[in-house]
């Protein structure tokens, strides 16, 4: 009977042993299954894919990036068709999200979009359409982004919803300056905004 | 003798006092609900605030009334985005029909149905002038007060 409480308490002992390390081992792999994946510091679609070597159908890519400005970006399409400039793609269905530290979204879409990753831009033409999560929609016929900078320009005439009315200008610039300043949405040469009262 | 009385000028220095016009300013109180179009050279969104800056020769129409001024801000509420206040300053002008109210400064309270306007504001209504430390005008019923050191010219009848 002693030895069997020996016995016993050993299994016990051990078992709570093994616990401990499973318990450990648990904890662990939390902390690394949720340790952040950070975009990377430059567009890798700018710097590391090589445009020739991407075919035509190609469906779905899609690239992010911090700019210098602090704010995420990432860009989705449908298509990527190659042109004769080596350092520009075609893409078709451009989406592109700005994600904000505090969480407000812009978004921009068009049928089609010029890529250059050499003055790495991304231009939006034909039913091009600017979104932000508190209510700002915009239509113009061509917007200008950046990949390593927040700064959308749209030099045409923009019309669209803005504030429960609706906004009508000959520019308009989206820009952040540096990691520290706010925001600045500008519209700008002869601006109309029309707010309706209840 | 007649002719210097018809040009003569009843200057009356008032101190202190609320002056009250029944009369109304303009059409304002009927343009209340019109839409109000907002036209500038320039505005400046400021998301997080809510706020949206004209510059430059910024002018508020609605329906035959115009606030113009070189800078305004409209201040939106951050739960609606309904507009809840408009400040103007520099060269402020209230104009509704035939009234005309200038200050340094405005504040549109669209809530409480006010215009405020401070600073050498002077308000000139039938043919007279009147100077007021501030003058408020109830957006609802067009009721104009002059609030503070009240001076008003009045320029008396031809006839």
């Amino acid at each position: 009977m002693p030895s069997l409480q020996i016995s016993y308490s050993n299994t016990i002992f051990y078992l709570k042993v093994i616990l401990f390390f499973l318990g450990l081992f648990a904890i662990l792999l939390i902390f690394w299954s949720a340790k952040k994946i950070e975009p990377s510091t430059e567009i890798p679609f700018a710097q590391d894919v090589d445009f020739a070597s991407l075919n035509d159908g190609l469906t779905q890519p899609l690239y992010s990036s911090i700019t210098n400005s602090g704010d995420e970006i990432q860009i989705f399409a449908q298509q990527i068709i190659q042109t004769k400039d080596k350092d520009a793609v075609l893409i078709k269905s451009a989406d592109l999200k700005v994600f904000s530290e505090i969480g407000s979204e812009i978004s921009l879409s068009s049928d089609n979009g010029l890529l250059n990753k050499e003055e790495k831009n991304l231009i939006f033409t034909e039913n091009v359409l600017l979104k932000t999560d508190d209510y700002i929609q915009i239509t113009t016929p061509r917007i200008s982004t950046f990949l390593d900078k927040t700064l959308i320009q749209a030099d045409g005439p923009v019309l669209g919803l803005f504030a429960r009315g609706h906004i009508e200008a000959g520019q308009l610039n989206i820009f952040r300056e540096n990691i520290s300043s706010k925001l600045v949405i500008s519209f700008t040469k002869r601006v109309k905004m029309l707010y309706e009262p209840d | 003798m007649s002719q210097f009385l018809k040009a003569f000028l009843f200057v009356v220095l008032l101190n202190n006092v609320v002056t009250a016009q029944d009369s109304g300013f303009g059409s304002l109180a009927s343009d209340r609900g019109k839409p109000m179009q907002f036209i500038s050279d320039s505005l400046i969104y400021n998301r997080e605030e809510n706020v949206a800056e004209l510059f430059d020769e910024v002018e508020v129409r609605q329906g035959n009334s115009v606030l113009s001024a070189h800078y305004i801000k409209a201040v939106y509420s951050k739960t609606d985005n309904k507009l809840e206040q408009i400040f103007a300053e520099r060269n402020v002008e209230l104009k509704s029909d035939k009234d005309i109210a200038r200050a340094d400064k405005a504040t549109y309270s669209l809530s409480k149905d006010v215009i405020s306007l401070t600073g050498n504001a002077h308000l000139i209504q039938g043919g007279n002038n009147i100077f007021a430390d501030q003058i408020l005008i109830n957006t609802k019923t067009g009721l104009t007060e002059l609030l503070g050191s009240v001076k008003t010219v009045i320029v008396p009848s031809k006839n």
